[in-house]
């Protein structure tokens, strides 16, 4: 698949023949990622689905710029893709959050960055803090707020300095279940209010299956793609909510989707 | 059907169970340590009247009975004489000498004088090691050919004592006030360029890499993360190299200085006027702790956030 995609769409992000190998302390080198294609169209919610050391975040971090490819190459619309950029936002595990700023400096910082003065960064964050729930905690310092909160802050952090494509890199991963959920949707709110394009890596199959528009499966070592199918699911909870995860064709889908990442036949 | 523990159990409608799309964060902000009291009852609080002065915690009513014990115990020494007072002056003797040293001065220079100019040499090198230490610290945590040319000078110097180098300092740099600073200054160095550099190699990965997501150039990431970042390894470094300041400073004042407490001990030893030593050395003691308070508050103003996240 090309710059086009089969829609006839200008593609947001595509990936080509994409490699990396990393050098290993004692000479010769590991295969993390082979031949990857991938092309994803503005405003899809792509999930990153796999095991552990498939290559996921490997692929995440080379999107984001902060590992380069060893070969094949990756661009955002027309434009190569040669290190980390603020058109490609990131949200990662660890909050990563800056403890000597407040939750509303946080979010302000990619603003800060760019030298946006003072007042207008507070407004923008102010307004991104309250995308994400969290009005009128702008003021707390981050060790005063919960690690849902926290990861709402680094979500308001990447969304203010307005990507095109938004990286999250396991964000759920390290809360509780019950926040998880809450999180989930609160995902699916952001990415309906602002249509950006994202790409979401995640371990957990209903996950998966409740937020994205499309579930791409990697499989390795060496990582490749091995499954790469539209998902209704997402769509239909915007309108409906969690409650699509008891529908029965969730679980069928549930089950497929199990199959495919640990025998990697598509049933 | 009426109780609502039995509602839970009953079939609902589905509609019944999805929540909002926009769900209000949860939880309330965590409290900050300690603030939280333990059975909603504070302590003391049925043991009578309450007290008119602030309560004292228990380690520093500990320390406060040491000192005092180390006192009395010093006073009744002295008292019985069992040491002569040329070895071991009483405590009310060294007090008193203490209060004319303020007065009258030692050595044609007032205590505030001779405390001026020492602060001021240890104030000079501790100006000199942060400028030379922390660029030196962030270039080895940073860059593999600054760590590369500087670990080994680092190595080098930071096991030798002052006092070994000293004699090359004065033919280098002569008697003069330079030569004391650039002894001191020496000494400081290590702590600082060791703890900045550790800091440097600490630096969370993540936080880094959020920033340059978000744009940053690599002057902006060393500006608006590193140096946060690292800023409680530097002031952690500045605590050790102000100590390591002050113990150098009686040596550096050994040579050629009119004034300076070092130089005050000196003198009066040379006279066998033990409590003006004593006197001195309590004196550099007090303000060391001073300065360890003060460094102590600025890290509790600058880096409060250190250790909590």
């Amino acid at each position: 698949m090309g710059l086009i995609g089969l829609t006839g769409h200008l593609m947001k992000l595509t990936i080509h023949r994409l490699g990396v190998r990393f050098p290993q302390p004692r000479g010769g080198e590991v295969e993390v990622l082979r031949g990857i294609e991938l092309g994803v169209p503005a405003g899809e919610l792509v999930v990153l689905l796999g095991a552990s050391g498939c290559g996921k975040s490997t692929l995440l971090n080379a999107i984001a710029g902060f590992s380069p490819p060893t070969e094949g190459e990756i661009r955002v619309d027309r434009r190569h893709v040669t290190g980390p950029g603020p058109d490609r936002g990131v949200v990662l595990q660890t909050d990563a959050l800056y403890p000597w700023l407040n939750a509303r400096d946080n979010v302000g910082f990619g603003l800060r960055l760019r030298s946006i003065p003072l007042k207008e960064r507070r407004k923008r964050a102010e307004e991104a803090l309250a995308l994400v729930g969290l009005a009128g905690k702008g003021d707390h310092a981050t060790w005063q707020l919960s690690g849902g909160q926290r990861q709402r802050v680094s979500l308001a952090r990447a969304l203010v300095a307005d990507p095109e494509i938004l990286l999250m890199d396991e964000p759920l991963g390290a809360l509780d279940a019950l926040t998880r959920e809450q999180m989930q949707d609160l995902v699916l709110e952001v990415w309906r209010r602002t249509g950006k394009t994202i790409l979401f890596v995640t371990h957990s199959l209903d996950e998966a299956l409740y937020l994205g528009s499309r579930i791409v499966v990697l499989a390795g070592p060496p990582g490749r793609i091995v499954f790469d199918e539209p998902v209704p699911f997402a769509r239909k909870a915007l309108e409906t909510g969690s409650k699509i995860k008891s529908l029965p064709e969730f679980s069928t889908a549930r089950e497929r989707l199990r199959a495919v990442i640990f025998t990697g036949v598509t049933p | 059907m009426s109780s609502p523990q039995a509602r839970l159990f009953d079939p609902v409608p589905v509609a019944d169970i999805s929540l909002p799309l926009l769900v209000p964060s949860e939880g309330v902000p965590r409290q900050r340590g300690g603030e939280a009291g333990v059975g909603g009852e504070t302590p003391g609080a049925a043991a009578g009247p309450a007290p008119t002065w602030p309560a004292i915690p228990p380690r520093v009513a500990i320390s406060l009975a040491t000192l005092a014990g180390f006192l009395a115990v010093w006073g009744v020494v002295t008292g019985l004489g069992l040491v002569p007072p040329l070895f071991l002056p009483s405590p009310l003797a060294v007090a008193e000498r203490l209060l004319r040293l303020v007065n009258e001065g030692f050595v044609d220079a007032t205590l505030a004088q001779h405390l001026g100019a020492s602060l001021l040499r240890v104030f000079a090198a501790l100006a000199a090691a942060l400028a030379i230490g922390v660029p030196a610290g962030l270039a080895i945590g940073l860059s593999t050919i600054g760590r590369g040319i500087l670990d080994p000078i680092v190595e080098f110097l930071r096991p030798i004592p002052p006092l070994a180098y000293l004699p090359l300092v004065i033919i280098w740099a002569g008697i003069g006030e330079t030569a004391k600073v650039l002894v001191i200054a020496l000494a400081m160095l290590p702590p600082v360029i060791l703890a900045t550099a550790a800091g440097v190699r600490a630096v969370d990965r993540n936080r880094v890499n959020v920033a340059r997501a978000l744009g940053a150039t690599p002057q902006q990431v060393l500006r608006f993360v590193v140096l946060p970042s690292t800023l409680p390894s530097i002031l952690t470094g500045t605590r050790i190299a102000l100590g390591a300041g002050w113990s150098t400073l009686v040596a550096a004042e050994l040579v050629a200085a009119t004034r300076g407490v070092g130089f005050m001990i000196q003198s009066a030893a040379n006279f066998l006027a033990t409590d003006v030593v004593l006197a001195g050395i309590l004196v550099i003691a007090g303000v060391a702790f001073a300065l360890e308070l003060v460094v102590r508050l600025a890290e509790r103003v600058l880096v409060g956030w250190a250790g909590r996240s």
